[in-house]
């Protein structure tokens, strides 16, 4: 029984950890951004940020950017300084192409029945590029690949989109799909369990269009990425919607719905969610998601996965987060989780921050716990 | 106001009663109905509260607010017009960020550029459709809002709610930036749609 236990924690620990962590960040609800693409290239944010995305990084998140040089009002597009890729050495070499290395220096500490884990490892090391010109988007990344069998490098995204002055948009390429909210942390419940991780990009096409405070984004796929590339017996139709109404600059629900047709491999799926945010202030932004993930077949069944995630920036810089999550167990041979789960995300310069993050994970069904302590160094050249 | 498009008429009586307080984006109201206008005034702001909502063009939007919103009004002896005005502090217009509050007072608003520029006023208020008897109401108003050196004339539903001390007056109105010759807002990708939503709260009431 204490192998098996032993067994288990390591699995969940293992999906649970060993991955990029920050990306997007929902917590700036609190400062009236309520979509990805104010700071991101990516209409579903993480990656690569904007000009204006690292000026606001710079300028007014880090702890120390508040009297930091800007391009003066009114300039289109000219990063430089802090808010340039090497703190613009490579000066106008580049042209339009805009260029960010990403990489993740973390120390991660496992605890679970029977013993503990230590491992240092560099998390992530992607190098992204974008251009956008009229409407048009080009972006790509290049990267370490740390867990795909026989795979050195890996391209988690590249695309090609276009979006008109009214807002609608078409983009095809490789991306994860728009769903619920894009945590930062890939471990969140809404995203481990409803294969919305790191590996879980699509190639596929999705239509966008924004019409006054919503948003709706459609997409349909052959499969995932990986299926797609090295396994066929994994690759299957999916498609997904997501609909995200403000109510207001600083609150906003979101509708997701997720269909993926059977695979060799895999029982036909579908999840429906529904999430809420709200910022109370300027330093506190709350989100809770819903979702109901139902599964065909021998191990199906309907689980929920709920997910709430408070973030208060105590200091200027320095954010607390503090998320419950639960899964319950659905079908056969699936366990109820529990998650309680702490982070300090201090961010004193745009192109280093520290993410200090601890989880505390039950199972409920076999009744043993699991804890993690991860330490990242993020460094955005 | 001495910056005034030539073309703006009335200037003249607009600014009869134009007082040098403070002003903003203002939009202003009415201060209506609701036995305001029987009661005649004059009419003080107080528990101000200005708010614009402006779109981006990439998708969502913030708000800009600020209470520097003052200025008196007196219900109509035979015209249908309120005497005074009201005023924003375009100075005090607070957008979360720090670095867009420079860029719209400096940039855009340019509250330096000459007298005047540093504040809205709302004149010439008239309200429809809430009778001057009535405990509470809605109805619309319209008035000319002077800003960035323009003057133009403006509409929108307002709602007039009495209370202890005077009446509680909520009103709003698109407002096009390009009519008032306020640069298209845009910085690094990202820029603030032509038209944007402003609302005004404050209760009137008497000395």
């Amino acid at each position: 029984m204490t192998h098996t236990l032993r067994h288990v924690a390591l699995l969940a620990l293992g999906c649970a950890m060993t991955a990029s962590a920050a990306f997007a960040e929902p917590m700036f609800l609190a400062k009236q951004y309520t979509r990805c693409t104010a700071c991101h290239y990516s209409p579903n944010g993480g990656g690569l940020l904007t000009p204006y995305g690292r000026l606001l990084s710079h300028r007014e998140l880090s702890t120390t950017g508040s009297n930091g040089a800007a391009p003066v009002a009114g300039e289109e597009d000219a990063p430089r300084g802090e808010q340039a890729f090497l703190y613009g050495a490579l000066g106008d070499l580049l042209g339009p192409v805009h260029l960010g290395l990403e990489m993740r220096p973390s120390h991660l500490r496992r605890n679970f029945p029977g013993g503990h884990q230590n491992a240092d490892f560099i998390m992530n090391l992607d190098l992204i590029a974008a251009v956008q010109r009229g409407g048009w988007t080009v972006y790509g990344s290049v990267g370490r690949e740390p867990t795909l069998p026989g795979a050195d490098f890996v391209s988690y995204e590249h695309w090609v989109g276009y979006t008109t002055e009214n807002g609608f948009g078409v983009r095809a390429g490789r991306f994860l799909p728009a769903f619920g909210i894009r945590f930062s942390d890939h471990s969140a419940y809404s995203r481990s369990f409803l294969d919305l991780d790191r590996d879980d990009q699509v190639y596929g096409v999705e239509v966008s269009d924004t019409m006054g405070p919503s948003l709706l984004q459609v997409m349909v796929s052959p499969g995932k990425a990986e299926a797609v590339l090295h396994d066929d017996r994994r690759s299957g139709f999916s498609t997904a919607g997501r609909w995200q109404l403000d109510l207001t600059p600083r609150m906003a629900v979101v509708g997701s719905a997720f269909y993926r047709d059977a695979t060799d491999l895999d029982p036909k799926s579908g999840v429906v969610g529904g999430a809420f945010g709200f910022a109370p202030t300027s330093r506190m932004t709350v989100w809770t998601e819903v979702d109901a993930n139902m599964q065909d077949g021998s191990r199906g069944g309907t689980s929920w996965v709920a997910v709430n995630e408070t973030s208060v920036e105590a200091y200027r810089g320095l954010w607390l987060k503090f998320s419950p999550q639960i899964r319950t167990a659905g079908g056969p041979g699936f366990s109820e989780v529990r998650r309680l789960a702490f982070e300090a995300d201090f961010l004193p310069r745009t192109h280093w921050n520290f993410a200090l993050s601890y989880y505390h994970d039950h199972n409920h069904t076999l009744e043993f716990d699991t804890s993690s302590l991860l330490v990242q160094l993020h460094l955005y050249l | 106001m001495t910056h005034l498009d030539r073309n703006t008429p009335s200037i003249g009586a607009c600014l009869r009663s134009r007082s040098r307080a403070v002003g903003t984006l203002a939009l202003a109201v009415l201060v209506a109905g609701t036995g305001l206008a029987a009661a005649g005034g004059p009419w003080r702001v107080t528990q101000p509260d200005v708010r614009v909502l402006c779109p981006l063009t990439i998708g969502g939007s913030f708000q800009a607010k600020t209470t520097a919103l003052s200025g008196s009004l007196t219900a109509p002896a035979g015209g249908s017009a309120f005497d005074g005005m009201l005023a924003v502090d375009l100075r005090t217009i607070d957008t979360g960020i720090s670095l867009r509050n420079d860029h719209l007072r400096e940039k855009y608003l340019e509250v330096d550029k000459a007298p005047g520029y540093d504040s809205a006023t709302l004149s010439q208020i008239e309200l429809r459709g809430v009778a001057p008897d009535d405990a509470g109401g809605k109805g619309t108003f319209s008035g000319l809002l002077t800003l960035h050196g323009t003057m133009k004339s403006v509409t929108g539903p307002a709602e007039v709610r009495s209370t202890g001390s005077g009446a509680r007056v909520k009103a709003s109105f698109p407002l096009k930036l390009s009519d008032y010759n306020i640069p298209e807002p845009r910085y690094l990708g990202v820029g603030v749609k032509d038209t944007v939503q402003v609302e005004v709260t404050f209760t009137a009431s008497t000395p």
